[in-house]
């Protein structure tokens, strides 16, 4: 295990997976890193598998220092990250030497950076999920915030210098909506006014939801005693003040007020981005324009990050062992070989895998000499093109 | 094909389905609310990832790349729905009133022109119905509250609300279970521990059930606060007759 030690905690660092999910009928919320583009971003870089928990940095950002060399990712908000004194720019992996220290500047663009960590932050799982639950206190690390002094752990599994082939964070002031589910109980001219009015996000921002300054939809506040329901992350609700909250995946299970409009949701790494004093204004677009935006983002997520030459160049003799993903060059069901288990030797073009695609089969073969450190699926599992199957350590030269 | 169990449905953005039993929040609607989602939970139907019941309605979030609303609704529509077999449950919930455990018990009163005794009596005359869980971990949302009880909730919300802490607001009452923000007037407080971290599920009680607030004093609240410490507190539960 390699270890990460808070010097100092920033304004709210704290530890963030894909969320709880499946235990919203207990009142128990979602929450999670509410930028999951940024977040996958992160752990991609690192090969870590998807969903590992990493480190949701908020604005002003934590000091930390490496008590054990290890690799790190960095995507999302540009919070000026520096490792000593040399800038880190977010979509880049780095390996850490032991002492080393991170510190973030201040805030660029956006405002949510993720930090990955080789292997995924190791804390236990509470209701399936290593997410913090703030609110309630429970889960991550402590249930809280990191504190100065807190130490995490992680595998500290060996990583390469790479670089994110696209933008890792999606902050804009335009953000896409679909009509609300109580559009009918809003004044005519509510929609108008909604897409009309540039709106300032509220210093009262949190995890929760976003808050918007701007002028009211309807001239008199509308009465909010219906009774309670749920609703949808990304919906935009109307407080009786007239004032709209834009509600984000810790918001409570059930609760309320009129939705006027849902945010869509290839757009909700976008709320996670947006920083107290930012303008926001909304564009309506279709259902199907919808569909194709969360498309188009879950197809750019399949690119594969660009390899760096060692920083610094290689130390001492030859490069240290590489890890080579075996991916899915179709959709289809995969079907596992002997070689594919964790800890066997495998040769070039062994055959690692089968892939069944409409009753035929396509090989899949090892493009490396080394060892097989991780298979991520099980036998008869559906996977997508592009999907990462499991990973091959290259023999160190 | 099954029969239509909701009213309703209309889609909440491109990642969730709202589905609607009724207009007003009554047990046969909310039975119904309860039935439908735990089918949908145990469907497991493709790209569904949340389901939340509430009082009227039922929540179901999915991801759009796998699923959208014409064709969730057309599994829904074909989806068994199977009775209801669980016999609810009545539970005590003993309750320290007033004082520091219920911080606005005397202000309530005075709003509603009635004594503190006269709102534990109103409070603790009859069982409430547990509608669905929510708000936070395991809240149990309960209602309907006398029409004499019935207020609106406190202009500024505390930061943090003791766990215990018994509540109302508008016709609803509840417990708050986690050391949390909140908004509703506290009366009192419950020395049992509602809330089990990893426990699935995590409360005793769940939706469809009923509480029973019960007033208890000072010392007996220090007594089965000891025991809830101790993990050998016993919930009493009292067996509720045919309506």
């Amino acid at each position: 295990m390699a270890r990460l030690k808070v010097l100092h905690p920033g304004l709210q660092t704290s530890v963030q997976d894909a969320g709880r999910l499946g235990h919203e009928h207990l009142g128990i919320t979602v929450g999670g890193h509410l930028d999951d583009y940024a977040a996958a971003w992160a752990n991609r870089l690192l090969d870590n598998p998807p969903g590992s928990a990493v480190l949701e940095i908020t604005l002003l950002g934590p000091e930390l220092q490496a008590l054990d060399g290890g690799w790190l990712a960095l995507a999302g908000a540009d919070l000026r990250a520096l490792i000593g004194d040399r800038p880190w720019p977010p979509g880049s992996s780095r390996n850490l030497r032991a002492g080393e220290q991170v510190r973030f500047a201040g805030v660029k663009r956006g405002a949510r950076a993720y930090l990955a960590l080789s292997g995924g932050i190791q804390v236990a799982e509470v209701f399936g999920s290593r997410s913090t639950d703030l609110s309630a206190k429970f889960g991550g690390f402590k249930g809280r915030c990191l504190e100065a002094g807190d130490v995490l752990t992680y595998p500290g599994l060996p990583a390469h210098p790479r670089l994110a082939p696209v933008e890792t964070c999606l902050w804009r002031e335009t953000v896409r909506i679909l009509p609300g589910v109580h559009l009918d109980r809003f004044p005519a001219t509510a929609w108008e006014r909604l897409l009309g009015t540039d709106f300032q996000v509220s210093q009262h921002s949190d995890r929760v939801g976003i808050r918007l300054e701007g002028t009211p939809l309807t001239d008199k506040g509308l009465t909010a005693d219906t009774i309670s329901e749920a609703l949808a992350i990304g919906s935009i609700e109307a407080a009786p003040s007239g004032e709209l909250l834009i509600l984000l995946k810790s918001r409570g299970s059930i609760g309320g007020y009129p939705t006027v409009a849902h945010v869509i949701r290839a757009d909700w790494p976008v709320l996670a981005q947006l920083k107290p004093g930012d303008t926001v204004r909304f564009q309506a677009v279709s259902r199907q324009q919808a569909r194709a935006a969360w498309q188009e983002q879950q197809n750019r997520l399949k690119l594969t990050p660009r390899e760096l030459p060692a920083a610094g160049g290689a130390p001492g003799h030859g490069s240290p062992p590489r890890r080579i993903a075996v991916t899915a060059p179709v959709g289809g069901v995969l079907h596992l070989t002997a070689p594919s288990a964790a800890g066997q030797r495998v040769q070039v073009g062994h055959l690692v895998a089968l892939l069944e695609v409409s009753q035929q089969f396509y090989d899949l073969e090892s493009p490396v000499a080394g060892t097989v450190v991780v298979t991520y699926f099980g036998e008869g599992t559906s996977v997508e093109t592009g999907t990462v199957l499991m990973e091959v350590e290259t023999d160190a030269p | 094909m099954a029969k239509k169990l909701w009213q309703a449905a209309a889609p909440a953005g491109d990642g969730a389905l709202v589905l609607k039993f009724g207009e007003h929040a009554d047990p046969e609607v909310n039975d119904l609310v309860h039935r439908v989602a735990a089918a949908v939970r145990a469907a497991a139907l493709p790209g569904v990832w949340g389901v939340v019941p509430a009082y009227t309605t039922l929540l179901i979030e999915y991801d759009p790349l796998l699923s959208d609303d014409q064709e969730l609704l057309s599994l829904l529509g074909h989806l068994p729905i199977p009775a209801e077999q669980r016999v609810p449950r009545c539970f005590v919930l003993p309750v320290l009133y007033g004082g520091d455990a219920g911080p606005d018990l005397s202000s309530v009163a005075a709003a509603l022109r009635l004594s503190p005794d006269q709102v534990i009596s109103l409070h603790t005359a009859s069982p409430y119905r547990i509608y669905c869980l929510g708000f936070s971990p395991g809240f149990p949302l309960c209602g309907m509250l006398p029409v004499e009880l019935r207020t609106a909730r406190r202009s500024s919300p505390r930061t943090a609300v003791p766990a215990g802490s018994v509540a109302m607001a508008g016709a609803q009452t509840g417990v708050y279970p986690l050391e949390t923000p909140g908004g509703w007037h506290l009366l009192g407080k419950t020395p049992l521990n509602l809330f089990a971290l990893g426990h699935d599920p995590p409360t005793f009680y769940q939706p469809r059930d009923s509480l029973w607030f019960r007033a208890i004093d000072a010392d007996q609240f220090a007594r089965l606060a000891e025991r809830a410490r101790t993990g050998s507190a016993v919930i009493e539960e009292v067996a509720l007759g045919s309506p």
